[in-house]
């Protein structure tokens, strides 16, 4: 046996998925190293295998000259596997490269013959089938969602734009997983001194994993004190398309079904693409009712504590009555209420998250019989409490994106408590601190409330209440891009 | 990479004048002219928004042609490290009294009128408490949050006249011109002293830093009529809808003349939300007030906790000026006009003199 | 940003920011109130709060009670009887006896104004021979809604208007102008009776019936008026349908004009409608009715020396030199021209 198997034995020892196998083909010693688990067994039987017995027992012997012949028996001749074997990828290595181990623990196989190392892709399937998206539903929209493989995923993407300016290069990050990660933009839209910081912030990660891409997104975002995202994670292809085509800049992570987006504006987690694949004129009340919910699921829990505690006299007279008398058999004061609220219908919520399917059914209706008729006829919040609270909940679940949930909650909760000290006055001052906070967050050094606070009036009167309309649509957002007008070709 | 939201553009510069003219005339302004001319204020005011939009060239010209970074270094440029810190020790009293009464004028609005149990020094702190969070931000994103504001009240606006429409009667603005002809040119001199306040807030940036130059002056002028008829519009609005006795009456007119909003003949008593946009209004100016004090300081290690500093000094200073509403409402009618005429217009025309007769500025 | 959570927190709780909550159980909801001048000439308050805890009876209220040296502190009596402190804002209406109507309604009226919740929306009533605390206590038993009967008063018969305690003040402190305030008087039943007039602050009298829907008609608070002309078998009944009244001044002559569109409801059996001629006649009575009704009324009030259509703030809005006179009164020369013309028979051509 030759120094170099007894070298990677000696490294590879102690697994015991990978294999060795040595074939004796005409007097020449083929070892073949893979790991059991990583590869697709049809691969290596089909076609490695025998391409190899083929490769060997078919070759050409009619020698021209003596030389080669006893060059043959000897053994010396080259035998060329790059030009015979029938696989898609073969790469020729170095004796002394130690990166051989992570090939074969990529699910590559090590072929060594003749004292030439060869490694040829052999790898199995192991992530599940393209299939329906799991978190975004759309109505009229394509159906595929991202999957755990990152080659897929690029296909699917390039299934989409089929030009050659859409440019793709990957690097491998994370000591141990070595994760491949991708970053792909279009070449003559996007802005180039975003890439280069993406690139110059994707170089400089050291870590010893990279499990999802939220850990890619942390390493780039590193300025970002706010409570709201400023990238998009999404798992629909046609979605990333789209964002691809106004000139952003894609990451995707290997093992994650997920890519992600930057830099994202706050209308961004507003306004939906499903819009553009239906009419225009209905998109005016549809977008109308989802910035009422975003006001609804911030300010109605505050909103009415403070007409409740503070100013009473805003509700008209029947209501007032009728709250009144709702409230007399209740033991707490407004505040506790909300709060006790609040935390039933959180607590809900994850339990949602958490369960599974088997259990489900039987958690939901508890939850319903808690929070219905059981507890107010118990006496522990009234009934319009629980209308408040639900109304708050419901309409915050108009948006897709947890960070974006998780930020309006919190925004929520701090409206409460200043309310809750101030009436009116303290939801005007929450408001100030909402507001700041929120123009503040800075995407990648750009705004966050793109069209509306640095005002460009050509893309505020199309994005913020209704959709461009898509035959007149020719210029593209001068935030995003140089390249400002979009490519109008006449076959 | 290039900052881009440090950039200043046009449509936040312009908006300054908007809220700042409201600010400004709420609760001292228009109490003033309509104490002095009862109906005749809708005339003095018009006559007045038109000697002000003359006035308003100094600052524009100030404005165009200031190439350092703000206007207390302009001065000590100009007129030599003596006079010039003299003059922004001036400036810089003018600007703190200011703030100290618009101070004074919004929380004892809000502690007569939404919370009347508590002190007015609670709703200072509270309102001194988020100023310090705003003005510690940048310059572009100030104006990015008063652009903001100005969108709410705005559409604010447009719901009170829309819910008041029924109840106003044009039978309550005659006799025109009842007023002693004494009291209209004063009331016409309120208008002209109060609006400097605002023009001179303009002078927080100059148009070095703006970004798309080209379309300034046409989209300023707009914005000052705009701010001025609007302004014009709500003292004429007051005046018809309540009547020329009616509005002597109170503290403040236009609170009250909320009070008869009605809506589907179900939603009414709601002028404690509605009035909201005088809050935002006058918020806004002393945003930029406090932002000015701020930008006389020196820049160094300190700069964090310089806002902070500044409100604390403020709230003693108020405490110390007013102390309650009949003595404020006393000072501010014997002293207030004169120190905006010393303490800014003086100034400004100093320093307008001086550049456009005198001395070229650097690029 | 947490900071300045906790700080904002820490500094409500220091200055005892939270006195200004009130809990909806410490409300006492107020339906009507009625001011009363007792015999020793203290001011007696009487109140409605809608009671929240039966929930069965929702709409019997408790009736309380206090006396007081003044409008204020008979309010903050209250609290010896009901543990809850009054809300006024949303108030229906304001119920007043006549003695303070005659000697003292600005102190009474003070207390409502300077009040900073509320609207100011709620109606102001008289009542006319009876106690305003009888009248309250009638109120509440039958649980009668007074706002709904003022209107529909107003739009069907004419002798009330609608207007809120926010029109009165305006109205008494115009200059020139003269109050008409509605009453309401307790035969039996409750039952909204004829306007009382006033003269600078104080009542002097009531008007009949047919004076107040002519006070009504002149300053245009009336939605449909019925006029009747002739007698037994010539009688014709008209229904006039949303008149308006323009009052010019020139010089000293001041021009009231009416118009407006009628309909005939009803017919005496000599009435035949065949001809122009007839309908013209019909038309030429209703107007000389409605006109010297105007003048009488105009000249009874003239000798009172009350303007009864506040020409005075007319006078004084068009700056006219006759209003700088002190008897200004004596010097008007009214003219009056009414204008109604019949547009429809109800569909019958001649009586049946």
């Amino acid at each position: 046996m030759d120094n170099y198997i007894e070298f990677i034995k000696a490294r590879l020892k102690k697994l015991d998925d990978i294999y060795y196998r040595k074939m004796n083909i005409n007097g020449n010693n083929i070892w073949i190293i893979y790991n059991e688990s990583l590869v697709d067994s049809n691969l290596v039987s089909n076609f490695v295998v025998r391409s190899l017995v083929e490769l060997i027992e078919n070759t050409d012997f009619s020698v021209k000259s003596l030389k080669d012949k006893i060059d043959l028996k000897l053994g010396k001749k080259d035998i060329n596997l790059e030009n015979s074997i029938a696989i898609n990828k073969i790469k020729k290595l170095d004796k002394s490269d130690t990166t051989v181990f992570s090939y074969i623990l990529s699910g590559f196989v090590m072929i060594y013959i003749n004292s030439e190392v060869y490694v040829v892709e052999a790898r199995g399937n192991l992530s599940r089938s393209i299939s329906e998206p799991v978190n975004e539903n759309s109505i009229r929209g394509a159906k595929d969602s991202f999957v755990e493989n990152i080659v897929k995923n690029i296909g699917l993407v390039r299934n989409r734009i089929k030009s050659e300016d859409l440019f793709y290069n990957e690097r491998l990050i994370g000591t141990k997983t070595k994760t491949k990660v991708g970053l792909m933009y279009i070449q003559n839209v996007v802005k180039h001194d975003l890439v280069e910081y993406v690139e110059k912030k994707l170089e400089d990660i050291i870590i010893d994993g990279i499990l999802d891409v939220n850990y890619i997104a942390e390493y780039i975002e590193e300025n970002n004190e706010s409570d709201f995202p400023i990238s998009i994670v999404t798992e629909r292809p046609d979605v990333t398309s789209y964002y691809l085509l106004q000139g952003r800049i894609v990451i995707l992570v290997d093992n994650s079904p997920y890519a992600l987006i930057l830099p994202a504006f706050f209308e961004d987690f507003v306004n939906n693409i499903d819009d553009y694949y239906q009419r225009k004129s209905n998109v005016f009340i549809t977008k109308l009712i989802r910035y009422i919910c975003m006001v609804l699921t911030v300010m109605t829990p505050a909103f009415y504590l403070s007409l409740i505690t503070f100013d009473q006299e805003s509700i008209p007279t029947d209501l007032l009555i009728s709250f009144t008398s709702q409230r007399e058999g209740v033991p707490f004061p407004a505040f506790v209420e909300a709060i006790i609220m609040i935390f039933a219908f959180e607590v809900l919520r994850e339990s949602d998250l958490r369960s599974n399917k088997i259990s489900g059914n039987t958690l939901s209706i508890v939850g319903a019989l808690i929070l219905g008729d059981a507890a107010v006829s118990a006496g522990i919040v009234s009934p319009i409490m629980i209308i408040v609270v639900a109304l708050t909940v419901i309409s915050g679940l108009t948006f897709q994106d947890i960070n974006i949930i998780n930020a309006l909650r919190k925004w929520r909760i701090l409206f409460l408590i200043f309310s809750s000290l101030c009436g009116l006055v303290g939801i005007a001052v929450a408001s100030t601190f909402f507001i700041t906070s929120l123009v503040c967050t800075t995407s990648y050094t750009k705004a966050f409330t793109y069209p509306l606070a640095p005002l460009d009036e050509l893309q505020a009167k199309y994005n913020i209440l209704s959709r461009k309309f898509i035959p007149k649509d020719t210029t593209r957002e001068k935030i995003l891009s140089n390249n400002l007008t979009k490519a109008r070709e006449k076959r | 990479m290039v900052v881009e939201s440090e950039k200043i553009y046009t449509v936040s510069v312009v908006m300054i004048i908007s809220s700042c003219l409201l600010a400004t005339f709420f609760g001292i302004g228009s109490y003033m002219m309509y104490n002095e001319s009862f109906q005749d204020a809708f005339v003095a005011s018009a006559i007045g928004a038109v000697i002000s939009c003359i006035f308003f060239y100094f600052f524009y010209y100030i404005f165009e042609h200031n190439t350092y970074n703000s206007i207390f270094e302009l001065n000590s440029n100009i007129f030599g490290k003596v006079f010039g810190a003299i003059i922004n020790l001036v400036i810089i009293l003018a600007l703190v009294i200011i703030t100290c009464a618009i101070l004074f004028n919004l929380s004892s609005f809000l502690n007569l009128e939404y919370l009347p149990d508590s002190k007015t020094n609670m709703l200072e702190a509270i309102l001194l408490l988020t100023l310090s969070y705003v003005c510690s931000k940048n310059i572009s994103q100030i104006l990015k949050v008063n652009q903001i504001f100005v969108f709410i009240c705005l559409l604010n606006i447009i719901l009170n006249v829309v819910g008041l429409f029924p109840k106003f009667e044009i039978r309550n603005i005659e006799p025109l011109f009842n007023a002693p002809k004494i009291s209209i040119l004063k009331s016409i001199g309120i208008y002209v002293i109060l609006s400097f306040v605002s023009y001179f807030m303009l002078l927080i940036v100059n148009k070095k830093m703006v970004q798309d130059k080209d379309i300034l002056k046409k989209r300023m002028i707009i914005s000052l009529l705009f701010s001025n008829i609007v302004l014009i519009g709500i003292i004429f609005l007051a005046i018809i809808l309540l009547g020329k006795e009616y509005i002597a009456l109170f503290r403040f007119p236009e609170y009250v003349g909320l009070k008869q909003f009605g809506l589907f003949n179900m939603v009414e008593r709601i002028e404690n939300i509605l009035s909201l946009q005088l809050y935002y209004n006058a918020f806004s100016l002393l945003m930029f007030l406090i932002y000015f004090i701020k930008s006389y300081l020196p820049n160094n290690k300190l700069a964090k906790f310089y806002p902070f500093i500044i409100t604390f000094f403020i709230y003693f200073i108020t405490n110390f000026l007013f102390e309650d509403t009949m003595s404020f409402i006393m000072l501010v009618e014997k002293y207030y006009a004169y120190v905006i005429l010393i303490g800014l217009m003086t100034p400004v025309l100093l320093i307008f003199i001086k550049m456009h007769f005198f001395t070229k500025l650097p690029k | 940003m947490k900071r300045y959570i906790l700080t904002f927190i820490v500094i409500v709780l220091y200055f005892g920011g939270l006195n200004s909550v009130r809990e909806l159980g410490d409300l006492a909801i107020v339906k009507a109130v009625s001011i009363d001048l007792n015999d020793e000439g203290k001011y007696e308050i009487s109140a409605i709060i809608i009671d929240t805890k039966e929930k069965e009876n929702k709409d019997k209220g408790l009736l309380i009670s206090s006396v007081g040296n003044s409008v204020h502190e008979a309010a903050r009596n209250m609290v010896d009887v009901s543990s809850k402190k009054l809300y006024i804002a949303h108030m229906e209406s304001l119920i007043i006896s006549e003695k303070i109507a005659r000697e003292d309604l600005e102190n009474t009226l003070d207390f409502f104004i300077r009040d900073n919740e509320g609207s100011n929306s709620f109606f102001l009533f008289i009542a006319k021979d009876a106690k305003a605390k009888e009248c309250l206590e009638k109120i509440n038993e039958e649980e009668i809604d007074l706002v709904p009967f003022l209107k529909s008063t107003q739009k069907y018969k004419g002798n009330a208007n609608i207007k809120s305690l926010n029109d009165v003040v305006k109205i008494l402190l115009e200059k020139g102008r003269s109050l008409c305030v509605n009453t309401i008087s307790l035969e039996d039943n409750i039952k909204i009776n004829n306007m009382a007039y006033f003269k600078n602050y104080e009542m002097i009298g009531y008007l009949s019936e047919n004076e107040s829907i002519t006070y009504n008609l002149v300053i245009n608070e009336v939605d449909n008026i019925l006029e009747s002309v002739g007698e037994e078998n010539s009688l014709v009944i008209v229904e006039i349908v949303e008149p308006k009244t323009k009052v010019n001044v020139k010089d000293c002559n001041v021009n009231i004009d009416v118009k407006g569109v009628a309909h005939i409801t009803q017919t005496g059996k000599n009435i035949t409608l065949d001809n122009i001629q007839e309908k013209e006649n019909i038309e030429i009575m209703i107007n000389n009715k409605i006109r010297d009704e105007i003048y009488s009324l105009f000249d009874n009030k003239r000798k009172e020396e009350v303007d009864i259509f506040g020409i005075g703030n007319l006078l004084y809005r068009k700056k006219n030199i006759l209003y700088n006179n002190e008897n200004y009164l004596n010097n008007i020369n009214l003219l009056v021209n009414v204008d109604i013309d019949i547009v429809n028979t109800g569909g019958i051509k001649k009586a049946w």
